[in-house]
């Protein structure tokens, strides 16, 4: 009697086992890892505008260590652009799912120290399942004004970019793409009648194709420039 | 990093930091006087913002002659919260000159209040939390450059408010723009490119702050900060009651390991905020002396020949006797 049951206790551990592995695969549940580690080609650093300040690369941890970036910084909306309104303006370009995986960047705006923004990102597919991937963005600005203002350049953000495949679940899980990330957002404003200046800046953060874990580089170092119309 | 390449960078960010801006306007009528272009007397239900009436514009003639080196511009307003604001609303108020940015005031509601926060190179950054009905914000700043033109400007006030949380916004009579000489870089700070320190010992980083002080003087403070790195600091900031002219002093450090670092030290003066980098240039500690642990043995070794010395004498003189 009692191996009876010892075997049907095993026989509904084998089954829970395989529907829970079976859901998670059809609904796709999100990993919850980190990104690994990734090292920038060159030393990481922050761009000091009249003390407006960001940097180059973003971050995985609130440490300035160019041994732990994510990805490099590929675009800045300016003249009207906040972190709500770039948001907002990117739904409308299909990036409407929000990411639970939070970046890291150091910024500075007007008087003060820098500090840390932390963003998570707006992607086209919350979690991609195996198979599957997707564009992500994410963008940084002092969390005290959701902005950085200069007279050159009005209100503005800056972001990186990059493709996400395989997260849910994690099964060959990768990342690549910022470049072609980058070109895709700047396509989709441009034919929706916004001004872009593609390869606009030279942000020193030229990365080759190579592959590091989970991580494919290849990044052209130059930042687009979106303008952001006035919204009145 | 080094400081060449960071300023390297600086540069090419300063080329690139010019972008394009075109915007178009329409014509209308002329007034205000060669400096100041001011919304001036009106009736305040023309110069009052609602959900219903969310736009405010405001046209005047700029001459070539007027067209200053600079412009700044002042957006006075009181905000009134709506009774029936939303837990998680938020709300933008912003002013533009022939449609380029000139202010962006942000209100959000939170647990404990409305959140009002901006930044502006005259105003300064600010961020209020208030629970009362409505808020007066004076907002000041340097407009996107170029901004004003030779001919018709259109000054445009807009109330962004899809959640309900502003009753209503009163332009005060003072908001627009004014023409200046005076640049928006008011403060500059003179830094050491490169430092050499030794592991364990003391380095002085120097800073001069200098203010062209064609502005009323304010209260400054100098911060400096590590970019990572072994390296300690007496204090993070000095501060000063006024900005004068000129302010000098200096922050003392060690490090602890060799390498080179990087610190920052910023001034900020209620204006532009000026900052630089330092690289401290850390060597490994050289050999001064032999160190107490060195000389106690010395002696140890010392005390015990001697012991030795003259217990031999002694034992010497005992096989004699």
């Amino acid at each position: 009697m009692s191996e009876a049951f010892g075997g049907l206790r095993t026989r509904l551990a084998l089954l829970a086992a395989v529907l829970i592995a079976v859901t998670a695969v059809l609904v796709g549940l999100p990993s919850g890892d980190p990104a690994s580690a990734a090292t920038s080609r060159t030393q990481c650093y922050y761009f000091d505008f009249d003390g407006v300040r960001f940097h180059n690369y973003d971050y995985l941890e609130k440490v300035d260590n160019c041994n732990a970036v994510d990805w490099a910084t590929s675009v800045l909306f300016y003249d009207w652009a906040d972190i709500d309104f770039v948001k907002s303006t990117l739904d409308n370009f299909g990036f409407e799912d929000s990411s639970w995986q939070d970046m890291y960047m150091p910024v500075r705006t007007g008087n003060g120290g820098a500090v840390w923004d932390d963003d998570g990102g707006k992607k086209e597919i919350a979690c991609p399942a195996v198979g599957l991937e997707t564009r992500h963005y994410r963008i940084y600005a002092p969390p005290s004004t959701d902005y950085m203002y200069h007279p050159n350049l009005g209100y503005f953000v800056v972001g990186s970019t990059h493709w996400d495949a395989n997260e849910c679940p994690p099964i060959g899980k990768h990342h690549y793409g910022s470049e072609e990330a980058e070109q895709t957002i700047a396509n989709r404003m441009e034919d929706g009648g916004y001004f872009v200046s593609r390869e606009w800046s030279d942000y020193d953060n030229w990365e080759p194709y190579r592959v590091e874990g989970d991580h494919t580089w290849e990044n052209s170092g130059y930042a687009t420039y979106i303008a952001t119309p006035y919204p009145g | 990093m080094t400081w060449s390449r960071h300023r390297l960078a600086r540069f090419a960010l300063v080329a690139l930091f010019v972008v394009p801006s075109g915007v178009a306007i329409a014509g209308g009528p002329a007034s205000a006087d060669s400096t100041r272009w001011t919304v001036g007397a009106m009736a305040t239900r023309e110069r009052t913002l609602t959900g219903d009436r969310p736009q405010f514009s405001r046209r005047w003639t700029v001459t070539a002659a007027d067209v200053a080196p600079w412009f700044t511009t002042r957006l006075k307003m009181r905000i009134t919260f709506a009774n029936d604001a939303p837990a998680d609303g938020n709300a933008r108020v912003i002013a533009a000159i022939n449609d380029n940015p000139a202010a962006l005031i942000t209100l959000r509601t939170q647990l404990d209040g409305t959140r009002v926060f901006y930044d502006g190179y005259l105003s300064g950054p600010v961020t209020t939390v208030t629970k009362d009905d409505s808020i007066t914000v004076d907002y000041e700043n340097y407009p996107r450059e170029g901004s004003v033109r030779p001919g018709i400007n259109a000054f445009k006030v807009a109330l962004q408010d899809n959640d309900g949380l502003v009753e209503r916004v009163e332009i005060d009579p003072a908001s627009g723009f004014a023409a200046t000489t005076i640049a928006p870089d008011q403060l500059s700070i003179a830094l050491p490119k490169e430092l050499t320190a030794e592991v364990g010992e003391q380095f002085i980083l120097p800073y001069e702050v200098s203010s062209r002080a064609e502005r009323a003087d304010r209260p400054l403070s100098v911060l400096v900060e590590k970019a990572g790195g072994p390296l300690e600091l007496d204090r993070d900031h000095d501060e000063f009651s006024t900005t004068g002219a000129k302010r000098s002093g200096q922050f003392t450090g060690t490090a602890a390991e060799p390498g080179r670092y990087e610190l920052r030290v910023a001034a900020n003066g209620g204006y532009n905020p000026a900052a630089g980098t330092v690289v401290i240039d850390v060597k490994p500690a050289s050999r001064r002396g032999p160190g107490l642990a060195a000389v106690v043995g010395a002696i140890a070794l010392v005390a015990v020949a001697v012991l030795l010395f003259t217990g031999g004498r002694r034992r010497a003189e005992r096989r004699r006797t």
